[in-house]
């Protein structure tokens, strides 16, 4: 096991990538704190994995984040990993979105990563030990059309993280982020339901990856954060990794791609 | 001239590189609205403007607010009834490590850098969707390529411009209007003369501003710190007929610092 007497908090678990890095850590040894902003799905999560605890945390109260990571130093004595998994997005028209749902989305996304990094940070530099990991998405290089605020959130969440990971490099902090390929379903259902929006069908999604088996995305993304997490990623910060390229604009223009 | 008789609005244009923009435009024959949160120093640059022969106009314009960023394209459209080229320009920063930050810094760099773009380019594409025509130029900088130290809010903010106008570009294309961003270096204006202060404070042991500077030149391999023209003469490019076939891009500005695209 990769990853015995590792402490690990997941922020997010409403999706199949968070639930697959869940499971993955578990299965490496790590000790999990699994939050979600509805508890009962934390709840759901955490029953199928040994040593862990559901805590129901919105990711945009920073009292929340920090009650979640204290959590995780009483029960374990230190926090060595937190993966944001919390994502929302918006399937709408820049043109279009009002200044509350632009809001709703960049905090959510974004500002979620300062609030864990600052909580974890604490410990982790007391540790000279730890991971800070975001769950981004591809679209924060290809920014794709209707998902503008999503795609912006994405990309600051990565300059975030770029920057941090030269702020403690000498303190023994790895600081990284994985750009997943395919938009969740969940992630667009969590969205219109805080910005009160109706979401798109399910399906429009998938159309972002068409020549990719997207189904073994989740867990290939979990394996590659157990690796970062392990003793053979510990020379690897600052870094934003996605697992294929397709780098082609026919692909990120849903519009133009309902039309095939 | 390259841009005779265009409308353009530059928020953020009362000094630095704002300035130097909206000064290039009009140069190229541009009629210029000069936004910025100081009213005084764009009343100041619309004063120059004027004098190269070109119509302007001084508004004061809080970015982060809905309400005069409307308020901006409603006294353009009132008084030149067509806008051309908007350049979302005004930008802020400061310095401070994460593990110190407090919650305001993060929300003034977030604010003001990135949700003031969406604000001015959302209310500009809306007016240029009605005309069917127009150019959005967005300042980034090279933070919105890399990462440094004590800038994590600023480079977040910069990132996100750049994805941003990545989808609006996508969103706009249909209506023949085209988004782009520029990415400045290490460029001469006060805010970097407040940032080689915080860097020299914040790094300490004898550290001076001149020091700082003066590595920042190092650093760039066309060793030189760049000019506020410098970053202007690629934005009339972009501003022109002659990037009519660019869209969603951000262009590097820097004098070799960074090579990602």
């Amino acid at each position: 096991m990769k990853l015995s007497n590792k402490t690990a908090v997941v922020f997010g678990c409403n999706g199949l990538i968070a639930q697959a890095i869940c499971k993955k850590l578990s299965e490496e040894g790590c000790k999990l704190i699994v939050t979600d902003l509805k508890k009962e799905q934390a709840d759901i999560v955490t029953s199928e994995i040994k040593d862990s605890t559901a805590i129901g945390v919105d990711v945009r109260s920073e009292k929340d984040i920090k009650e979640a990571v204290q959590t995780a130093i009483k029960k374990y004595d230190k926090i060595d990993l937190v993966v944001n998994c919390s994502r929302i997005a918006l399937f709408k028209e820049a043109v279009e979105l009002t200044e509350n749902e632009w809001d709703t989305i960049v905090d959510f996304n974004t500002k979620s990563m300062y609030y864990i990094a600052k909580a974890a940070l604490k410990n982790m530099v007391d540790n000279n030990y730890g991971m800070i990991l975001g769950v981004t998405s591809k679209t924060a290089t290809s920014g794709p059309a209707n998902l503008s605020a999503y795609s912006a959130s994405m990309n600051a969440s990565i300059g975030f993280l770029r920057s941090l990971s030269c702020e403690v490099r000498n303190n023994n902090i790895r600081v990284n982020a994985i750009c997943p390929g395919f938009i969740e379903h969940e992630e667009l259902v969590l969205g219109a339901e805080l910005t009160n929006n109706t979401p798109p069908d399910k399906g429009i999604y998938i159309q972002f990856s068409p020549l990719i088996n997207v189904a073994n995305e989740p867990e290939a993304l979990a394996n590659l954060i157990a690796f970062l997490a392990s003793e053979k990623g510990e020379f690897i910060t600052g870094q934003a990794y996605s697992l294929w390229d397709d780098d082609l604009t026919y692909y990120r223009n849903l519009g133009q791609m309902a039309e095939f | 001239m390259r841009l005779e008789n265009k409308t353009v609005i530059v928020t953020g244009a009362g000094r630095g590189i704002g300035r130097a923009i909206a000064l290039s435009l009009a140069r190229e024959g541009a009629n210029v609205v000069i936004s910025d949160i100081n009213l005084k120093e764009a009343k100041q640059v619309a004063k120059e403007i004027e004098e190269l022969g070109r119509k302007s106009l001084a508004v004061k314009t809080d970015v982060t607010s809905k309400n005069e960023v409307d308020d901006l394209i409603k006294k353009t459209i009132e008084k030149f009834s067509f806008l051309d080229i908007m350049v979302s320009n005004a930008g802020v920063s400061s310095m401070e490590y994460v593990i110190d930050m407090p919650e305001e810094k993060w929300d003034f760099n977030m604010d003001v850098n990135l949700k003031g773009t969406f604000l001015v380019t959302q209310a500009a594409a809306q007016q240029m969707i009605k005309q069917q025509k127009g150019k959005i130029i967005c300042t980034a900088s090279m933070a919105g390529k890399g990462g440094v130290a004590t800038q994590a809010h600023y480079n977040a903010s910069k990132h996100g411009v750049i994805a941003y106008v990545k989808s609006l570009a996508q969103e706009l294309a249909p209506y023949g209007i085209t988004v782009n961003s520029i990415c400045p270096g290490s460029i001469k204006t006060s805010m970097q003369d407040r940032e080689v202060q915080w860097s020299a404070q914040i790094r300490g042991a004898g550290a001076t501003p001149e020091n700082i500077r003066e590595e920042m030149a190092n650093f760039t391999p066309l060793g030189r710190i760049g000019l506020p023209e410098d970053v202007a003469k690629v934005v009339v490019f972009l501003a022109s007929d002659d990037s009519a076939f660019m869209t969603g891009q951000a262009i590097n500005v820097t004098g070799g610092q960074i090579n990602t695209m």
